[in-house]
């Protein structure tokens, strides 16, 4: 396949991560869209890495598995400190610090 | 290949002051671990923090501030990084003071609180030094991700639960249309070097046409996404608006360092990044010009002009404190975003005065901010009603950072703004000057406005009579630091030739 | 002055490091007693606020007398000490550095401030301890606070610095005035003296501003390079906070004079050709050089040290003026007094002579310069129109009467126009309106200082019209005799003011005459140091005031150079001199008749004072202190006698005194603090007439004049009278104030004569008219505030009925258009000018509720501010 087909499915990718993380309200769908964001970065990189022909865009790859791995594990303790303390997981009922 | 790892290995001996944080961070949990039963666990533990940033300060004093670059080009050593390094070192140190005192961080977990820090303070000298993508990236996200469990770091308090929640999906939100940014900006040119962008954006720049149009979208986009992460650090509008919120929910000696130690970090790598990769070599004038006709500067300074006024405007009707200084230190972004404005010699040497200035006053205001809340446990303007009369040296350190953060002379406020506002009128003169008149004109409205909301505190705090009688008794470390602080602002009020030299000494930043 | 008729050089710079100490002191205790002032007052440490705020000054006197030994030391032409700390700022060419500089000028009015400062300080110790305002540290603290910001003004070496002290002097005299803020009336005179000395400040910065305009033409006339050269990368910038003068002299390209000077002098005739020319056209050939200004300063510096070691070696003396210019004066933009003095004095840089002939609307603008900067001094030094704010200003309590509104804020003006005497005498007729207005301002004050009955109002009055004998003397060019009479004022009227402060304490804070007399019986220290300053103010041979006055009105006779519109007025010099004999006169008569009704006759307090004392603010406060008369006397053992006077005292001089008063309110001596201040001032009153002893006497010209001559070099061409002249008319003054005397002795002796009651009644209308100070206050009311009040009260009602109306009607016009519409109605009703402030809290209301709290609204803004920024980049072109 031709690097631009990955690069255009990488920004479908990135458009339904960035728009789900804007409409959905469970925070852990939420999470999953930035996931998705991220993924679809990691993918573009690769694709680019390919047509550039050096490693780099491989190499952040490796880092950005480590860090989203590590962004899920403290956003998922966040989630679980609110859930704590408020009992949901809609992420508009946690508005109370505003204006 | 052993060249390259000849070169990591030389590398190190740049790299001490960040291996000590680095180890030091790793020390610190352990030590909270061992510490357990230690009755004077708190006390040790700040001393082991102090210790490490001591330390690290030795290190980084000892060290050449000759421009080198470090891990084959991943990471600078200059004097601009050195000169960024000092102010978060100094952050780190004065939170590391505040919390030792306060009982914002309770005992049990006090340890883990330092350890953390330590960490972030790496981070932005990562940040201050990158100059490569890569390093961009995780530099931002380990001052980020840490900073999102600090935020959050009483699990049981709901509005610092609430805080977390938001700056954790607003901060991965923008860096991960950073990274995508990123990824594009590899695509267009091929590398993840900064220091080599400039001659090949100017390549690019050169094709004409519709490739040519296409091309000019992409990098521009590509920019802007990366721009979503230095802008949501440095809290510049449009990426401001996680800012009042977590500044709020946050425990206050940690949004006091969020407020000076990232913002700083933040604007350091964005002078590294602008200027070195999207503007011309510095002319004799000490000026220098955006490169591939794409007018940074301009939007820049349009970013700068919306951010101070939507700051200041916003900053008007708040009653909370802590949210009135979140939105200040918006509109305080947008001041310094003048100097980025200017792609100057003096700009830049604008921002970094800036930064160290904002450093103490901004500090000094959130300490009397938890002064008070210790007293009253409130945060409410109201509760200032009357404090010359509760605690006169509270009050009247606090008017001297009010004042220093308007500009008014003779505080260090007005020497920093002095510097900012005379790099964009010294551009005034030169092509498109009407455009960084009015940007000069804006400010200074904007300085004009931030004092009626700054007026609005002192008011309370010296005419008007006390509405609650709790006894304000600052602890001595506490009185000591805000003395010391008042002090410092009066002193770089008058006697500014010390940061002066020492910020143009640290202008000089490794190129390509 | 004449002989001064030499070539002028520049003036050399001797360095002193240790001069900003002087102005360091008073600013440490001002600080000590604001942070840590209400402690000590609530600890019980009362007299430490005084020990710190007395010792701050003691030690800045004795630094500036080390100043004066040192500068004693030096050869007349070298008394110019400078130490310059470091960068302010540095715009463009102009740097303004933070700096000090005395010459003897400066030495002269520094050792007033700090000496009598010291001795006012001590004085404020007895006098304030007992105050109910109870903010004994406040006190301190403005005063201290003032000494430094008048060292400030008085050392500061250039504009900028002069005018932060000029400011701060302002606002501390308002603070002072004001110092009891629960009264309404003296906050009001506080405000009074802000408002009319804003007034001043303008005509000051309008001087400025001409005089600036000015020089900028002749600077860009003699400056033949191009613009500013700019070199800054990042590394050596220009905006440097270089603290040295090299670097800041490298900083601003200026031109050496040498280019002028060297081509002259090889046309001319003698051939020497000294070594320091062969480098002038080696440098004239580069100009180049210009560009690179850390080059350019080395060979000057070079020059300059030439200059001063190996002169002597070729230097004949009609060189050593080139010589001089050649090698140190820079012209160019400067805010530094002795730059810009050395750039219009002397004459090779061409600038005075480009500045005399330079017009604004058709008038010289010397003369206007001259006039507005004597605007400003007019506001700081009381002179007519603006001295109303003087006479109010005696609210303040009494040692800063005399501190501020005698010895040396209000001496201000007279300082910066002796400053500024090479600009002043460049233009006879701004020196003929200077010597003008001193000289109506003389006669007019002192008229009212007849009939007053406030022995401070009386005192308040006399300064003014002495102040105006003062601007007689920088007016007509005898600037040596203008500071000397403001040396010996600043001793007889701290004198008198202090002693006043003594019979007001003595007689239980009253202030009407009427109600005092017979004092010396009770205060015979306060009575013979008051009659010596009445003395030296009425200008008896033994005491100092003659020499001062007695050398202005000399002068003022004997000069012909004076005009008015341009043209030489020769009549105003004599003119001059008989009002100004007249208000000499009328001066001895209305000091004399306080004098007499103060401390002749019999007491006449005591009776009807418990009314007086029910009005008076002071009194009704201070009677809890007498329920417990001993309280503070453990707390604070430093002026053991300080606190027997006031409310403390009047059982035990009930006692004493048991006929008098009945009830105990017989007036007392002040304690030692008092006094001994007296004394000294009294001392100094009759010992400064040994600096002024005229030449006619001694041969030889007077100490102060000699002393005073490097730092006033300007030459004024005074008509040469015989001796035997002065000897009439030294005389001619004795006989002024002997006839004051005379007239006041008979009339108010003891206090016997019915004459001025019957005099009063038959001149009951000039009476009135003088008494109340010939209305001007209310002139003031009826020119000034009531035509703004009407104005603004005419503005409310334009806004009211007139913008309301257009407002309600466009109102009404939106509504119909655009139905009816509560949310247009609100915005359009609020008028024009709280549209503004509206908008911009409504702005903030309104962003504020975008932060909605929900993180998903963030991201939206996010997202639509992302896109926008990229649009952005495409709009701009």
């Amino acid at each position: 396949m031709d690097a631009n087909q990955y690069i255009a499915l990488a920004a479908f990718l990135f458009g339904i991560g960035l728009v789900g993380v804007v409409v959905k309200r469970n925070m852990l769908v939420v999470f999953m869209c930035i996931e998705l964001m991220l993924n679809a970065a990691n993918l573009t990189f690769l694709a680019f890495a390919r047509r550039a022909g050096n490693m780099n865009g491989h190499a952040i790859a490796f880092f950005v598995i480590a860090v989203a791995a590590a962004e899920a594990a403290v956003g998922l303790a966040i989630v679980i400190a609110v859930f704590r303390t408020r009992g949901t997981l809609n992420v508009d009922e946690v508005a109370s610090l505003r204006n | 290949m052993e060249q390259l790892i000849g070169n990591n290995l030389a590398s190190v001996a740049g790299f001490r002051p960040e291996l000590v944080l680095t180890f030091g961070s790793i020390a610190l949990l352990v030590l909270d671990l061992v510490l357990r039963r230690s009755r004077s666990r708190r006390a040790l533990l700040a001393g082991a923090a102090v210790i490490v940033l001591g330390l690290a300060a030795v290190l980084l004093a000892a060290q050449s501030t000759a421009s080198t670059p470090l891990f084959n080009g991943m990471i600078a050593s200059d004097a601009f990084a050195t000169f960024f390094k000092w102010i978060f070192l100094a952050a780190g140190f004065l939170t590391v003071l505040i919390v030792a005192q306060g009982d914002d961080y309770p005992s049990p977990r006090v340890g883990e609180f330092y350890g953390l820090l330590l960490a972030v303070v790496l981070g932005m000298f990562l940040m201050a030094s990158a100059t490569n993508l890569l390093t961009i990236y995780m530099s931002i996200e380990l001052v980020s991700m840490v900073s999102y469990v600090l935020a959050g770091f009483r699990k049981s308090d709901r509005k610092a639960a609430e805080a977390s929640l938001k700056y954790v999906i607003y901060g991965s939100v923008a860096s991960g249309v950073m990274l995508f940014g990123m990824s594009y900006l590899y695509g267009l040119l091929g590398t993840f070097d900064v220091l080599a962008f400039a001659p090949k954006i100017a390549e690019l720049s050169a094709t004409t046409g519709a490739a040519g149009a296409a091309t000019k979208l992409a990098l521009v986009v590509a920019v802007v996404f990366v721009s979503s992460g230095v802008g949501y650090k440095i809290a510049s509008v449009p990426w401001h608006m996680w800012c009042p919120d977590v500044y709020e929910g946050a425990p206050t000696p940690f949004t006091a360092f969020l407020s000076v130690g990232p913002k700083a970090a933040g604007f350091a790598l964005a002078l590294r990044f602008f200027l070195g990769s999207f503007a011309g070599p510095m002319g004799a004038n000490g000026m220098a010009e955006s490169i591939a006709g794409i007018p940074w500067p301009a939007v820049i300074g349009v970013l700068s002009a919306v951010t101070m006024t939507l700051g200041n405007l916003t900053a008007i009707a708040q009653t909370n404190l802590k949210r009135l200084l979140a939105y200040s230190s918006i509109a305080h972004a947008g001041y310094t975003l003048m100097g980025l404005a200017t792609l100057s010699a003096l700009g830049m040497q604008g921002v970094m005065i800036y930064m160290l200035i904002y450093l103490v006053m901004n500090l000094g205001a959130f300490l009397v901010v938890i002064v008070v809340a210790e007293a009253t446990g409130s945060e409410s303007i109201f509760d200032y009603s009357g404090l010359v009369h509760r605690h006169p040296l509270a009050a009247i350190a606090f008017g001297i950072f009010l004042f220093s953060l308007t500009g008014l002379p003779p505080f260090a406020g007005f020497t920093g703004k002095w510097y900012l506002f005379y790099a964009v009128i010294e551009r005034a003169s030169g092509p498109a000057g009407f455009w960084y008149g009015a940007l000069a004109v804006v400010g200074a409205l904007n300085t004009a406005v931030s004092l009626y909301y700054y007026a609005r505190i002192i008011r309370a705090m010296f005419l008007e009579a006390p509405h609650v009688t709790d006894r304000v008794a600052p602890k001595l470390g506490y009185q000591l630091m805000l003395g010391a602080f008042s002090a410092a602002i009066l002193v770089f009020g008058i006697w500014w030739a010390p940061i002066v030299e020492w910020s143009q000494r640290s202008m000089v930043m490794l190129r390509g | 002055m004449e002989h001064a008729s030499h070539a002028l050089g520049p003036v050399l710079v001797e360095h002193a490091s240790y001069l900003w100490l002087v102005p360091l002191f008073p600013l440490l205790g001002a600080l000590v007693n604001v942070l840590f002032g209400w402690r000590f007052e609530r600890s019980g440490k009362k007299s430490l606020v005084h020990v710190v705020a007395v010792g701050a000054m003691a030690l800045s006197f004795l630094t500036a007398a080390y100043a004066f030994v040192q500068m004693l030391h030096l050869p007349a032409e070298r008394r110019f000490l400078q130490n310059t700390l470091w960068n302010l700022f540095s715009a463009g060419r102009v740097t303004v550095d933070l700096a000090f500089a005395l010459d003897p000028l400066s030495m002269m009015m520094v050792l007033i401030i700090t000496f009598i400062g010291t001795l006012i300080h001590l004085f404020s110790v007895g006098y304030m301890w007992e105050d109910e305002a109870k903010a004994y540290w406040r006190f301190f603290a403005w005063l201290n606070l003032f000494v430094f910001s008048m060292l400030l003004l008085v050392m500061g070496d250039n504009f900028v610095l002069m005018f932060f002290g000029w400011e701060g002097v302002g606002l501390c005299s308002y603070g002072l005035i004001a110092f009891y803020y629960t009264d309404r009336e003296k906050a009001a005179a506080g405000m009074k003296a802000f408002v009319v000395n804003r007034f001043g400040d303008f005509g000051f910065l309008a001087g400025l501003f001409l005089l600036f305009w000015g020089l900028g033409g002749a600077w860009a006339a003699s400056c033949h390079t191009g613009g500013p050269s700019y070199q800054a990368t990042p590394g050596m910038h220009s905006l440097a906070g270089a603290s040295d003068a090299a670097a800041s002299l490298a900083l601003a390209p200026r031109v050496s004079l040498r280019e002028h000077a060297a081509p002259a002098k090889h046309g001319a005739p003698a051939g020497h050709a000294a070594p320091a020319e062969h480098a002038a056209p080696a440098e004239h050939a580069a100009p180049a050089e210009h560009a690179a200004p850390a080059e350019h300063a080395v060979p000057a510096e070079h020059g300059a040290a030439a200059e001063h070691g190996t002169a002597p070696g070729h230097a004949t003396a009609s060189a050593k003026g080139e010589h001089g210019v050649g090698a140190q004066v820079m012209v160019g933009p400067t805010l530094n007094f002795r730059e810009l003095r050395d750039q219009v004095v002397i004459e090779e840089t061409g600038i005075a002579e480009h500045l005399k002939d330079q017009r604004v609307w058709g008038v010289a603008l010397l003369a206007l310069v001259g006039i507005f900067l004597f605007v400003g001094a007019m506001g700081k030094s009381a002179q007519l129109p603006l001295y109303v704010w003087l006479p109010d200003a005696m609210a303040g309590p009494t040692p800063v009467s005399a501190l501020i509104h005698a010895a040396t804020m209000v001496t201000a003006g007279v300082y910066m126009v002796a400053r500024l005497n090479f600009i002043f005498a460049l233009s006879p007729s701004a020196m003929g309106w200077v010597a003008l207005i001193g000289t109506l301002t003389a006669v007019f004050a002192a008229s009212i200082g007849f009939f007053q009955y406030d022995i401070k109002k009386v005192l308040a009055y006399s300064t003014v019209s002495q102040l105006g004998f003062m601007f007689i003397g920088v007016g007509v060019g005898v600037y040596w005799a203008g500071a000397y009479h403001l040396l010996t004022h600043a001793f007889f009227k701290a004198c008198l003011f202090l002693g006043s402060g003594s019979v007001i304490l003595g007689c239980h804070h009253e202030q009407d005459m009427r109600k005092m007399g017979g004092l010396k019986k009770y205060m015979p220290i306060t009575r013979w140091t008051y009659l010596i300053a009445c003395w030296a103010i009425a200008g008896f041979p033994w005491a100092a005031g003659f020499y001062s006055k007695d050398e202005i009105l000399w002068k003022a006779f004997t000069s012909e150079h004076l005009a008015l519109f341009g043209t030489a007025t020769p009549w105003l010099g004599p003119a001059i001199y008989i009002a100004g004999l007249l208000a000499a006169t009328g001066t001895s008569f209305y000091m004399f008749r306080s004098y007499f009704m103060t401390f002749t006759g019999e007491y006449r307090g005591g009776q009807g004072h418990g009314h007086e004392h029910g009005e008076d603010p002071h009194a009704s406060v201070a009677a809890p202190h007498h329920a417990d008369p001993h309280g503070h006397h453990d707390a604070h053992p430093a002026p053991d006698p300080a606190p027997a006077h006031g409310a403390h005292g009047h059982d035990a001089h009930g006692q004493a005194h048991g006929g008098h008063g009945g009830h105990g309110h017989t007036p007392h001596e002040s304690p030692w603090t008092i006094t001994l201040v007296l004394v000294v001032l009294a001392a100094g009153a009759v010992l400064c007439s040994l600096l002024g002893l005229p030449a006619a006497w001694t041969g030889h010209e007077p100490l102060l004049e000699q002393w005073l001559s490097p730092a006033l070099t300007a030459e004024v061409p005074f008509v040469h009278k015989p001796h035997a002249l002065e000897f009439v008319f030294q005389a001619l003054g004795v006989g002024a104030g002997a006839i004051g005397f005379v007239f006041a002795w008979v009339l108010y002796k003891d206090n016997k004569s019915k004459v001025p009651a019957a005099l009063k009644e038959k001149f009951l209308g000039v009476w009135t008219v003088v008494y109340n100070k010939y209305y001007v206050d209310e002139l003031y009311d009826l020119v000034v505030i009531r035509p703004s009040l009407a104005w603004s009260r005419a503005l409310s009602w334009f806004d009211g009925h007139i913008i309301d109306w257009l407002v309600n009607f466009a109102g009404s016009v939106a509504r119909g258009f655009a139905g009816i519409d509560g949310w247009i109605d609100k915005h359009f009703v609020d008028g024009a000018v709280n549209a503004v402030a509206t908008l911009t809290i409504e702005g903030g209301r309104t962003l504020r509720r975008v932060q909605t709290g929900r993180i998903q609204t963030y991201l939206y803004g996010a997202l639509a501010g992302g896109l926008a920024v990229i649009l952005l980049n495409f709009l701009i072109p």
